[in-house]
């Protein structure tokens, strides 16, 4: 070994202060020497490639998916022969043509990191010259950085989750504006305007993931205002040195691709593993399981104890507008709604200035104002104000409302399992259920968006023990309830949506009595809430709509069922959350036959720990009364673990 | 594999919910679905190319909308179009390239600064015109705080100073509700007050 590194030293020697050594033949030799250093089976190595090292079915590989980024042919899984092509690339000869394309030029952090390992390294490499990396790199000073996550969005299905991205500190807290910081983010470029293809080729990767870099003002424009969404600013410890290393893998990933998937390979993963680049003691994407949501990202990085130093909170345009509401008196109130009234014409004066902000940002929020966007139904009601604003003096009161129980930060792990004991049909079992992400109606609701439901693939089997057998009840591909009571007024949506499959429920059909059904159901509705203060329940009413099949004998019946469903739900001051639905809908199925199907379900939670509930679930329903036995219950009592 | 596990179903559902019309922000919608950054649209050229460096990439907004007027106001289209195309402005490094036709577009309209500093300011105000007009008429707010930084004053007395002609110049600043409009005349106002036009450097 001794004699090994003494010839090398003695050859690196030679190539530096000796005869000049042809490029080749110095990259073979550093070549060796990190082969001897086994530099390729180093982590920080495998990080700068962004090699993937959870993988179920493949062995560690690079996530980026844009050939040219790995120099080598099978760069993409060999992370010894992309060292190897590195270091050739490195010591090529740079072109007067395209000097950026050089390898040195493209990927400073390799070049940084191998100089590091390997000594002698820096003066062999040869002298170029990178005019766009060193433009790019003299504006990329930054004091520190931030995590940041966009709270739940519940207009939008794929932004229910939330979203991070990095926020980069271009001083110290106070120093200068927040405003002309920095961002980084990692998002899909799609190309289609088909939501149906859209979705598709999301779900399947089709579409290239890339990041961005661009002033924070533009992050805050979009979130904050174009989507009303809280921000939530986590500044991280983080030292320079580990912030410079994350900009220089930035820059080498930047102009590449990664196909994006909506469960893994999505905006917070790559996020994480960017953010790894920094320090090879954080280890940020190694708990993931299978699938990733910015939920599970945000955990991994608050698992990093003392990582996040604060939370910061930056309302959206809907957070503002309701504390601005809530300033007001009732008379005020009544003049708001006098100002905001498109029937009442003429000239409209408000002297009062908590009045007017109040309204200006009722119109903000409602036209979604962002950037140099135009309001349409309140244009001449805003210039009107903006102008009685000015002439008013006067600063606006202060916003200071941070919601500290919606902190993402907070939020309990997404997966839970439940065991409980169930009583169907006079018959005993046990049940065993799971919900893989992300938070249901009766979670624990700290950090996660008010009266919200967003649960993906949860399933429950029944366990058998007399015959030792364990069958599929239940499984939901997506169950999504999203409840926002008018208030404020404002008029807010609510629905519902369900995609699943149960195994044992009442066939509607003469032939069979119990059938499994696949069905597919979404409710459109208006919520209010049920008197004042935090406890007050929240009633819905909705109009559900069905289709699906039930299978009888081996054949599917299809049904169509309409009607309406409503929803009370609410949680009590003994740390109980409870939600009742009933629906009532007349049920069509293909053989001809209708009837009434009345369905009544009753669900308590009881938090025994932040981890621990003990669960009662009751439903009762009626299908086919012509039938000897029409009606069926279910209860069931449980204990639920998150993990 | 896992992919198609999870999700082959999911893409269905979530299709349908989304084919529910929307007609207020039919054009940006899917750019909010995959947290995707605004610039998808425009960069979408860019994408195919795989191009070599990030620096390297044209500005593709430009492509489309030429730079016919000056500076960034010509580039806005609609308002569904506008955060999509200053995104892609901003990924390709607006800062610190000069290799767009962008930044000589910017200083034919506004000579006397530098072209850095104008275009950043023409920047900001197409990115954050409708909160700037709040604050304006409000006298003081973040983004007015911001806007004295990028005119160079960073004095908290220059802040407060600037608030306060925001506020009693309204009317004449926001006469036209243009971008470019409210920049040029926020210049006239800023150099025309003599605390504000010594230090506000990048405004002369």
């Amino acid at each position: 070994m001794q004699v090994f590194v003494t010839v090398f030293g003695f050859l690196i020697w030679l190539s530096v202060y000796g005869a000049p050594l042809h490029g080749e033949a110095l990259s073979r030799l550093y070549t060796e020497q990190a082969h001897k250093l086994a530099l390729a089976d180093d982590e920080v190595w495998q990080r700068l490639l962004f090699y993937e090292r959870h993988s179920l079915v493949r062995g560690p590989h690079g996530l980026v998916d844009d050939p040219l980024f790995y120099l080598a042919r099978d760069g993409k899984s060999n992370a010894s022969a992309e060292l190897a092509a590195t270091l050739e690339a490195f010591f090529q000869l740079q072109t007067a043509t395209e000097p950026d394309q050089h390898a040195l030029c493209r990927f400073p952090a390799r070049r940084s990191y191998l100089e590091q390992k390997m000594e002698g390294l820096a003066t062999s490499l040869p002298k170029v010259s990178c005019p766009r990396f060193e433009t790019w790199w003299k504006d990329r000073h930054y004091e520190s950085v931030s995590l940041v996550f966009s709270s739940f969005y519940p207009d939008n299905p794929a932004s229910m989750f939330g979203h991070i991205f990095l926020r980069l500190h271009r001083s110290q807290r106070g120093a200068s504006s927040d405003l002309l910081d920095d961002s980084i983010n990692f998002a899909a470029f799609t190309n289609t305007n088909n939501p149906l293809l859209y979705n598709i080729k999301g779900v399947s990767g089709y579409f290239p993931g890339r990041f961005s870099l661009m002033p924070y003002y533009m992050k805050i424009q979009e979130y904050n205002n174009l989507e009303s969404r809280d921000l939530w600013e986590y500044p991280l410890k983080a030292s320079k040195e580990q912030l410079q290393r994350i900009l220089l893998s930035l820059w080498e990933f930047g102009p590449h691709f990664a196909n994006y998937y909506y469960f893994d390979d999505n905006c917070s993963y790559v996020m994480l593993m960017l953010m790894e680049t920094g320090d090879v003691s954080w280890n940020l994407t190694g708990q993931n399981r299978v699938w990733s949501t910015p939920s599970s990202s945000l955990k991994a990085v608050v698992d990093q104890p003392g990582f996040i130093l604060e939370t910061r909170f930056r309302p959206s345009a809907l957070s503002r507008y309701q504390e601005r509401y809530d300033q007001l008196s009732g008379s005020e109130k009544h003049r708001f709604a006098q100002l905001i009234d498109p029937k009442k014409s003429g000239e409209k004066r408000e002297t009062s200035v908590r009045v007017l902000d109040s309204v200006l940002e009722y119109i903000d929020f409602q036209e979604k104002l962002a950037g140099t966007q135009a309001p349409v139904r309140f244009a001449a009601l805003r210039h009107d104000l903006l102008l009685q604003r000015s002439q008013a003096g006067e600063a606006p009161l202060a916003l200071e409302r941070r919601p500290a129980d919606r902190d993402p930060r907070l939020a309990v792990s997404e997966s839970w399992v439940m065991l409980s004991g169930a009583e169907r049909d006079d018959q005993s079992f046990l049940r065993l259920s799971w919900q893989p992400v992300l938070h249901d109606l009766l979670g624990e609701n700290k950090g996660y968006a008010n009266d919200m439901q967003l649960q993906i693939m949860p399933m429950s089997f029944s366990l058998d023990l007399e015959s030792q057998t364990v069958a599929l009840d239940k499984v939901d591909v997506l169950n999504v309830i999203s409840v926002q009571p008018y208030n404020r007024r404002l008029q807010p949506k609510s629905w519902m949506f369900q995609l699943g499959y149960e195994r044992q429920v009442l066939c509607q059909s003469e032939i069979q009595r119990i059938c499994p059904e696949s069905r597919l159901s979404y409710s459109r509705g208006a919520a209010a809430s049920l008197g004042q203060g935090s406890y007050a329940p929240l009633g819905a009413g909705f109009l559900s709509l069905s289709t699906g099949a039930e299978q009888v004998e081996g054949q599917n019946v299809a049904f169509f069922q309409a009607g309406p469903e409503v929803l009370l739900h609410g949680t009590t001051p003994w740390s109980q959350s409870y939600a009742l639905r009933g629906l009532w809908a007349r049920r069509w199925n293909a053989e001809g036959y209708a009837d009434w199907y009345v369905k009544s379900d009753l669900q308590m939670s009881l938090r025994l720990a932040r981890l621990q509930q003990v669960r009662l679930n009751a439903s009762w329903e009626q299908k086919n009364s012509d039938r000897e036995e029409p009606t069926r219950s279910d209860i069931q009592l449980g204990i639920l673990q998150h993990f | 594999m896992k992919h198609i596990l999870i999700g082959s179903c999911l893409a269905l559902v979530s299709s349908s919910l989304m084919a529910a019309p929307k007609p207020k922000k039919a054009a940006p919608k899917p750019a909010a679905t995959t947290e995707s950054t605004p610039q998808q649209k425009s960069q979408q050229p860019a994408a195919q190319e795989a191009p070599p460096t990030m620096a390297a990439r044209s500005a593709p907004a430009g492509g489309k909308y030429g730079m016919a007027g000056c500076g960034l106001g010509a580039l806005v289209v609609d308002r569904d179009e506008l955060l999509p195309q200053v995104g892609a402005w901003f990924l390709n490094g607006i800062y610190s390239n000069q290799t767009y036709g962008m930044t000589s577009g910017t200083s034919n309209c506004v000579e006397n600064r530098s072209d850095m500093a104008a275009m950043e300011q023409e920047v900001y105000f197409t990115a954050n015109l409708n909160s700037i007009s709040r604050e304006a008429a409000q006298g003081s707010g973040e983004h007015i705080e911001a806007l004295a930084e990028v005119f160079g004053c960073r004095q908290e007395a220059d802040k407060v100073r600037l608030g306060q002609l925001s506020q009693n110049h309204y009317s004449e600043l926001f006469a036209q509700p243009e971008p470019e409009q409210v920049l040029q005349r926020y210049l006239i106002v800023v150099n025309a007050d003599p605390q504000l036009a010594k230090s506000c450097t990048k405004a002369s």
